[in-house]
């Protein structure tokens, strides 16, 4: 009897084994996602994190790191609300001394980047007061609503690649994308809601305020 | 106040006695194998034990089922103003009908010196200054109930959480837990408390040689290390990577069977476990309705040396879910109702074989585990790291094990050791595959001292999510540990 029972209780241990793997190498992720490196998944291109899985961008939208963000030409007029036609003069070039904005629309403001040249766009009060996913820049009676660094988000191989610019830094260790670089006392060039962040393994970069110290990361003054 | 608490269990009991002649002089055998024995205290050294007790196993206490405790630890209580004088009122556990407590435990005071730079991530981690530290002190509790019957708890002491810094702030920083408080004895100054972990507390019924039945907290039964986990034991200062990792759970709560077999000059051992499986507090409660399963095989055979092979499986579901409340208003008043929200859930699959062979002084002892999980696709985890874009945690199938080679010596009864383990931490992104070698001697001078001195390097095969690997972790660590 004690050898019946023996038997019996291998097949039992035996049975929990390979009839009850869990496990499939070949699909390790949920629906619309895809294996990353380092036992990661992402969303598929054109899908971004949901309340449970991943889920489509709307129209007018396009997924980037893992948000969904208006193509070009669209923007948002307020956070979560759908893509909307951007005003065809907010962002245009101008030369504060020979090619000012255009006169009549709503963004007359040349925001100067570099000695006379920038881009139009308008004074602000509030983010009420800006327009197309542009941020307000608050400076006292010089705050003004303030475009995306260029270039953020564009992949790369090296620094070369993000030349041109403001996102300058190519992040070459998991998502070879560019990002805007940053230092101790030059933590300004991050856009508004973003924080210059040492991560101490490379370069000082501006990230979401709340997804550096979520990242072990240090936020650099 | 541990000291006092310990007073007082003594006062009460009264039959507390010094442990050490328990323990025969043995090496680092376990008992599951080095005899098929019981009565050896934590240190697992095996006492010299005539009677054989099947159903136990390795992770069985040191069962003095039925032995002759004394009543009383004579001299000690005599001079002890705490208890009684007078036998007749020194408490009714003290004579013949009540059941006696046994106590003993296990201590180990260690070094560690970590080598590296200051960037090395891991030495940051781990520990960037050589230090000295009490690693455990466990207490046992054992005492036979009666006829087939019998209880264990084995409780550590440790001064977490004090010191415990592995949770970040939002400003960028590790703040240490406090564990500073005002001593009102001491008029308000100031001691920092520690605390308690209870690794396991059961009660166990034996209706047969070949069968024994635990109800409770008990440590899972797979392979040598995690059953055999008193640091006077083990050889090395530090548990394996794919140990510490929890391949397996470590405990479990629930029942469990066990027994053992002898066959001729071999042993059928197993044990089957039904448990509330892995959870976020799986000690006190299941957060799903799905009860975990399991269990071990080994056969243990004498014909050459002492040698036993085993196999291991573990199935279960994990969920973690947060208790929530609402107000609902559909009814003719307003009601309060209590819900919750599964925060993560997978199932997982765990298996495992063994190999230990003590031949002479020579001591060959593997352990290879696989853990595999498929998440609730609902449920799948977030992951952190540099990535901009969100990510979750993927599937994985995790792989590890270890390989100890050691030869224990009559000069100075010293234990000269390798081991190689590793394992791929395919479970988190933050840490890539790694691998470690350990070489170290081992020393016990008395049957319940033991000393032990390792180098160890760590290496990692990638950078990780956030540049773990970057760096090996070499470090140099020390123990003395003894039973008591």
């Amino acid at each position: 009897m004690v050898r019946l029972s023996g038997l019996v209780l291998l097949g039992a241990l035996l049975s929990v084994g390979p009839s009850a793997c869990v496990y499939d190498a070949a699909n390790r992720c949920g629906p619309h996602q895809l294996i990353l490196d380092n036992d990661r998944c992402g969303c598929e291109a054109g899908y971004v994190p949901g309340t449970a899985g991943c889920i489509p961008c709307a129209d007018n939208e396009r997924e980037t790191n893992g948000a969904c963000v208006c193509v070009k030409g669209y923007a948002r007029p307020a956070d979560g609300a759908a893509c909307e036609p951007l005003p065809a003069a907010l962002g245009t070039a101008c030369d504060s001394e020979s090619t000012p904005c255009e006169p009549g629309s709503k963004y007359t403001l040349c925001h100067v980047m570099d000695g006379t040249s920038g881009y139009c766009t308008s004074a602000c009060a509030s983010q009420d007061d800006c327009d197309g996913g542009y941020k307000c820049h608050a400076d006292g009676a010089d705050s003004f609503c303030r475009r995306p660094p260029l270039g953020y988000g564009g992949s790369c191989k090296t620094d070369d690649d993000c030349a041109g610019g403001e996102a300058t830094f190519c992040e070459k260790i998991q998502q070879h994308i560019c990002l805007v670089p940053c230092s101790a006392g030059k933590s300004d060039v991050c856009f508004e809601g973003e924080s210059c962040c040492d991560f101490v393994i490379f370069h000082a970069i501006c990230v979401p305020t709340d997804q550096c110290s979520a990242n072990a990361g240090t936020v650099v003054r | 106040m541990r000291r006092a608490a310990l007073l007082g269990l003594f006062a009460g009991v009264c039959v507390a006695r010094p442990a050490v002649a328990q323990n025969a002089a043995a090496p680092e055998a376990p008992r599951s194998t080095a005899e098929p024995t019981v009565a050896a205290p934590v240190a697992s050294a095996p006492a010299a034990v005539t009677s054989p007790s099947p159903a136990t196993s390795g992770s069985s206490p040191p069962a003095k089922a039925n032995s002759v405790v004394p009543a009383i630890a004579p001299q000690a209580a005599a001079d002890d103003s705490f208890t009684s004088s007078d036998p007749s009122t020194a408490g009714v556990l003290v004579g013949e009908e009540g059941p006696k407590l046994e106590l003993y435990g296990f201590a180990d005071f260690s070094y560690l010196h970590t080598f590296g730079s200051k960037t090395n991530i891991l030495k940051q981690y781990v520990g960037p200054y050589p230090s000295f530290y009490v690693g455990h002190l466990n207490l046992y509790l054992a005492s036979t109930l009666g006829e087939n019957w019998r209880a264990l708890a084995e409780v550590r002491f440790t001064y977490s959480p004090m010191g415990d810094d592995d949770t970040q702030a939002a400003d960028g920083t590790f703040p240490v837990q406090d564990a500073t408080a005002v001593d009102y004895a001491e008029l308000q100054r100031t001691f920092q408390w520690g605390g308690i972990e209870i690794q396991r507390a059961w009660i166990e019924y034996q209706p047969f040689d070949f069968l024994a039945i635990r109800g409770g907290e008990w440590l899972t039964p797979y392979g040598y290390w995690n059953d055999d986990h008193g640091s006077p034991t083990i050889i090395t200062v530090h548990k394996p990577f794919p140990i510490g990792d929890g391949m397996f759970p470590e405990h479990q709560t629930g029942l469990i069977a066990l027994g053992k077999y002898f066959i001729g000059g071999a042993a059928l051992g197993y044990a089957l476990t039904l448990s509330n499986g892995r959870g976020p507090y799986d000690a006190i409660r299941d957060l799903d309705n799905n009860k975990a399963v399991g269990g071990r095989l080994y056969v243990e055979s004498s014909a050459l040396g002492n040698l036993t092979v085993g196999v291991d499986a573990y199935r279960g579901r994990y969920t973690a879910s947060t208790k929530r409340y609402r107000i609902d208003t559909s009814g003719s008043q307003p009601a309060a109702v209590i819900y919750r929200t599964t925060d993560s859930a997978y199932d997982e699959l765990s298996l495992g074989a063994d190999l230990r062979w003590i031949y002479g002084g020579l001591l060959v002892q593997g352990e290879f585990m696989m853990n595999e999980a498929a998440y609730d696709d609902r449920y799948r985890p977030r992951t952190v790291g540099f990535d901009p874009r969100p990510t979750f945690a993927a599937d994985y199938r995790r792989i590890g094990g270890y390989l100890l080679l050691g030869y224990r010596t009559r000069w100075l009864n010293l234990m000269p050791y390798v081991m190689a383990e590793h394992s791929s931490y395919t479970n988190t992104d933050l840490a890539p595959p790694a691998w470690a070698y350990t070489a170290g001697v081992n020393i016990r001078p008395t049957p319940n001292v033991v000393l032990k001195a390792e180098i160890a390097d760590a290496h990692f095969l990638g950078m990780g999510s956030t540049g773990l690997g970057k760096d090996d972790l070499p470090y140099f660590g020390s123990q003395v540990a003894w039973a008591f």
